[in-house]
């Protein structure tokens, strides 16, 4: 899934002519990209939540956020943090 | 000549400071499109990079741009205690800078907004005497005002981390916007990733109406990290704040009940004639989408 779906996803923050068009037509924009029936059924979901475990689930992505392949993700985790002073 | 002798204070400042340095930049809470020119050119300079974000397309970003990134991922544990996470995180960064290497920090969204490490990095790196620096980043805070409509200079803006809200008992006003951050993980000071406890919510709830009417408008927001999605805007009487469904990354907006009365000994002192703000419109901090909404639950 890597590579094809990431850039897919990388290429919407650099082409806001592209975001507006999937805005308007998704199913024409997903097709123009080549994605799996998968990866196109995903986004069209509109989860994002299951966009990142798909993405969190690919070995080699995983390995970049540098998680081992034992150890499991979080659908979602706080990436702030608790600042308490006592 | 001023400007010359500057510089030359700066060069022996610089010949100074010991070899290593540390800078540390945020990539924005949208992958990829929010990160700056500037912090992907010190991204991409760096001769070592640590980096500690939330989704795997910037991580695999990031060690594109740069091979020799690194995850401080592996620093969380299920069960460990945040701040042991954090120090850990710290003497990584620090074990780098003090090789001598031009070292690159990266977290997610604005890197001095809510982030342990980032500061705390900084600081110690300052202790020994290494050149350190923070670059902005778009924080949430800043998502919110985008995407609420919200301008924190209308009635002003208070902000707190949820948990630190309510165990200092912090002072607030409700004539002004009230952000609290992270009401989906109140009292929970470990690195569980678990399903969230909403006790606290139903804690917050509660000591809120105090303040507020029950029916008083509130929205949960979650800023979009997928350009694609919109971000999670929903609307809520305060009341029923704990029986909504929330993410450990939801936010919550309040905006103000009232509208703040003026002190007219201090308009006279400030020489500021009242009748030109008594005819100036009265503003308050509900975005358009939020009074429609509860325009019509009337």
């Amino acid at each position: 899934m890597a590579s094809n779906f990431t850039h897919f996803l990388i290429s919407f923050g650099e082409n806001p002519q592209q975001l507006e068009a999937f805005k308007q037509d998704p199913h024409a924009v997903l097709d123009a990209a080549g994605l799996t029936p998968a990866e196109k059924t995903l986004l069209l979901s509109g989860n994002h939540q299951m966009i990142r475990s798909a993405l969190v689930a690919d070995p080699g992505l995983k390995e970049a956020m540098g998680i081992s392949l034992d150890q499991s993700l979080p659908a979602n985790w706080p990436a702030f943090i608790h600042i308490i002073q006592i | 000549m001023a400007v010359k002798a500057a510089r030359a204070l700066e060069i022996k400042f610089e010949t100074l400071m010991k070899p290593g340095s540390l800078i540390v930049v945020g990539t924005g809470i949208q992958f990829i499109g929010q990160i700056t020119l500037e912090a992907r050119a010190h991204i991409k300079q760096a001769e070592k990079v640590l980096f500690l974000v939330n989704d795997p397309i910037t991580a695999d970003w990031i060690r594109d741009v740069n091979p020799t990134a690194e995850s401080l991922y592996p620093y969380y544990q299920q069960g460990k205690a945040r701040i042991n996470s954090y120090v850990e995180m710290v003497e990584r960064i620090l074990c780098e800078v003090r090789k001598g290497l031009r070292v690159c920090t990266v977290f997610y969204g604005h890197p001095g907004v809510f982030v342990y490490p980032s500061h705390e990095a900084i600081t110690q790196a300052r202790l020994e005497g290494f050149s350190a620096k923070m670059l902005p980043g778009i924080s949430s805070e800043d998502c919110l005002f985008a995407d609420l409509g919200i301008d924190p200079a209308r009635t002003g803006c208070q902000s707190f981390e949820a948990t630190d809200f309510l165990i200092h008992k912090r002072k607030f006003d409700t004539g002004c916007s009230l952000i609290l951050w992270q009401i989906g993980c109140i009292g929970d000071l470990t690195s569980n990733v678990g399903p969230y406890d909403s006790r606290g919510l139903h804690v917050l709830t509660e000591y809120l109406c105090q303040y507020y009417d029950a029916a008083h408008p509130a929205i949960i927001y979650e800023a979009a990290e997928y350009p694609i999605f919109d971000p999670t805007i929903e609307h809520v009487p305060l009341a029923k704040l704990a029986e909504t469904q929330i993410s450990p990354i939801s936010t919550l907006y309040i905006p103000p009940q009232t509208t703040a009365s003026l002190d007219y000994e201090m308009l006279d002192r400030l020489g500021i004639d009242s009748h030109v703000l008594a005819s100036a419109p009265q503003t308050i901090n509900i975005p358009a989408e939020s009074k429609k909404f509860f325009d019509e639950l009337k």
